[in-house]
């Protein structure tokens, strides 16, 4: 009698595991049990925390005194700002002539405590503490603590005029000659360098350099990146490109609207960052990916969820998810492409 | 107003943030997490479920590090084998080898298959041979045969060398042949 081969067996097990969708009372009960997680240290981690915590912090706080480099300054600071937070990796170093604070690796929250402002910083960040804050390089999610009626506005300084805050949260991405300022919560002022002061409100971004001559609108975005202004109907003058968002701050702007439960802007926002040339292939596929997600999970949009994945498998014929997609098709019953 | 602090400051903010951020990660990458550990729990569900929360708890933990979200993926992949891999040799730990020396002879060895078994049946004795093999065999087999993975990628993932991978290999292969199946080693 002729014997069964194994591998054909096996394939045929896990073609058995592979068809098989995460249940939903599976996926609910991770769900659950890893928000429980998140909120809570587990003893043995605490334990082990408080018998490092004891010998960890004399040593972390000289290493910190000598990784930062930064002379004249108390225990974890760096350029006159204090080191709140930081991942094991992070390593800043300041520049003894000019202050410049040079975030080389890892991720840290730094605390301006009299701009009463805390800023979440991550590797490739420059900022000075000179005269005021000024962010020169880099993506910054800032908050501010709220002024008092009759403060002067906390001021941070970019690349072409100065962001004035009353007690907000908003990220700032400064690139070397241009930059822009997405507002989350509360209300901020950009004063250019040349006199002009525009507002910005919740959901909108910002773009530096200003548009020349003409007077500056703040808008809201819809498609990925900054919408273009209307159409001049005046003598043709010089009008810079608005600045794309970088890929991570789309990231955080479709996380921002995803956790509001507002997906049909989500869908929007990724729907017109797709094209955005300056994104690599890979992050335009990852965006592909999580607008089809978004179709299919959250908006159950069976119609819109199978055109769209029609589509990224045309554009991403290898793409990374071709298992998820696959099965998503199935689900959804979409018709061979 | 008071002055920021750290303990004011910091937690709420990067927990919001990192919330999210894992909350997107979770969501693209459950189905291929929980496939892989359905894999190496031979279908039992609650199993799977504790490995993939396992996997996610590690991706908590280290969010803050993970700097390159594209190859996430992999990262998750790795993580959930080598987690699996945990998990099954802890199924073997010591009440496993207790069991086994009192109730050796009255466990039946896999059955001899043949082509008489059709489709259904070959995939379960295939799990049944699968369950036999010692944990790390089981992985090594399971990554070479199921993923197509080299012996090179096999022994970055596990942390192991590929001389070992080699072995583990050559040992699975020879017990599923001992148990009666026609092996193809390429």
């Amino acid at each position: 009698m002729s014997r069964r081969n194994f591998r054909d067996a096996l394939e045929e097990y896990e073609r058995g595991v592979g068809g098989a969708a995460l249940p939903m009372d599976v996926d609910r009960k991770v769900r659950e049990r890893l928000r429980e997680r998140s909120h809570r240290r587990s003893p043995r981690r605490a334990l082990a925390l408080v018998a490092l915590g004891a010998t960890g912090a004399a040593l972390a706080a000289a290493v910190l005194l000598i990784a930062f480099r930064d002379r004249g300054s108390e225990g974890s600071r760096v350029g006159g700002l204090l080191v709140a937070d930081a991942t094991p990796t992070f390593r800043a170093v300041v520049a003894a002539h000019t202050g410049v604070v040079d975030i080389r690796s890892g991720r840290a929250t730094l605390v301006d405590e009299d701009l009463h402002a805390s800023l979440v910083v991550r590797e490739r960040v420059q900022l000075r503490r000179r005269r005021g804050l000024e962010i020169m390089r880099g993506t910054v999610v800032v908050r501010v603590d709220k002024r008092r009626p009759r403060q002067a506005p906390a001021e941070l300084r970019v690349s072409h005029g100065r962001i004035q805050v009353m007690g907000t949260r908003f990220t700032v991405v400064q690139g070397p000659t241009r930059g822009h300022v997405t507002l989350h919560e509360g209300a901020i002022r950009f004063a250019s360098d040349d006199g002009r002061s525009v507002a910005v409100r919740v959901g909108e971004t910002l773009g530096w350099p200003l548009p020349q001559e003409r007077r500056p609108v703040a808008r809201e975005v819809h498609e990925g990146v900054i919408a273009p202004p209307p159409r001049d109907r005046g003598p043709r003058r010089e009008s810079p490109q608005p600045p794309p968002q970088t890929f991570e701050a789309i990231q955080q702007r479709i996380a921002a609207l995803r956790s509001r439960g507002r997906y049909e802007e989500a869908v929007r926002e990724i729907a017109g960052a797709l094209d955005e040339r300056s994104y690599s292939q890979r992050a335009r596929e990852t965006l592909s990916f999580e607008l089809g997600s978004m179709l299919t999970n959250q908006l159950a949009d069976r119609q819109r969820a199978c055109a769209h994945w029609a589509r990224h498998l045309r554009r991403y014929e290898r793409g990374r998810y071709a298992v998820e997609i696959a099965q998503a098709r199935r689900r959804l019953r979409c018709t061979p492409p | 107003m008071k002055v920021l602090t750290a303990s004011r400051v910091v937690p709420s903010e990067i927990a919001l943030r990192d919330a999210r951020d894992f909350e997107q990660c979770y969501d693209a990458h459950k189905e291929q997490v929980f496939r892989v550990c359905l894999r190496y729990a031979g279908g039992r569900v609650d199993w799977a479920e504790d490995a993939m929360h396992d996997v996610f708890v590690k991706l908590w933990e280290r969010m803050g590090e993970l700097g390159d979200r594209g190859d996430l993926g992999g990262w998750l992949y790795r993580v959930a084998t080598n987690v699996c891999l945990t998990r099954l040799r802890k199924d073997k730990g010591l009440w496993a080898r207790t069991r086994h020396l009192l109730f050796e002879r009255e466990e039946s060895a896999p059955a001899a298959p043949d082509t008489l078994f059709d489709d259904k049946e070959a995939a379960g004795l295939a799990l049944r041979m699968l369950e036999q093999l010692p944990a790390r065999e089981r992985v090594v087999l399971c990554m070479k045969v199921l993923d197509g993975k080299d012996q090179r990628e096999i022994a970055a993932t596990l942390s192991l060398s590929e001389g070992y991978v080699s072995k583990l290999l050559a040992r699975a292969w020879a017990r599923i042949e001992a148990a009666g199946w026609e092996v193809d080693r390429e």
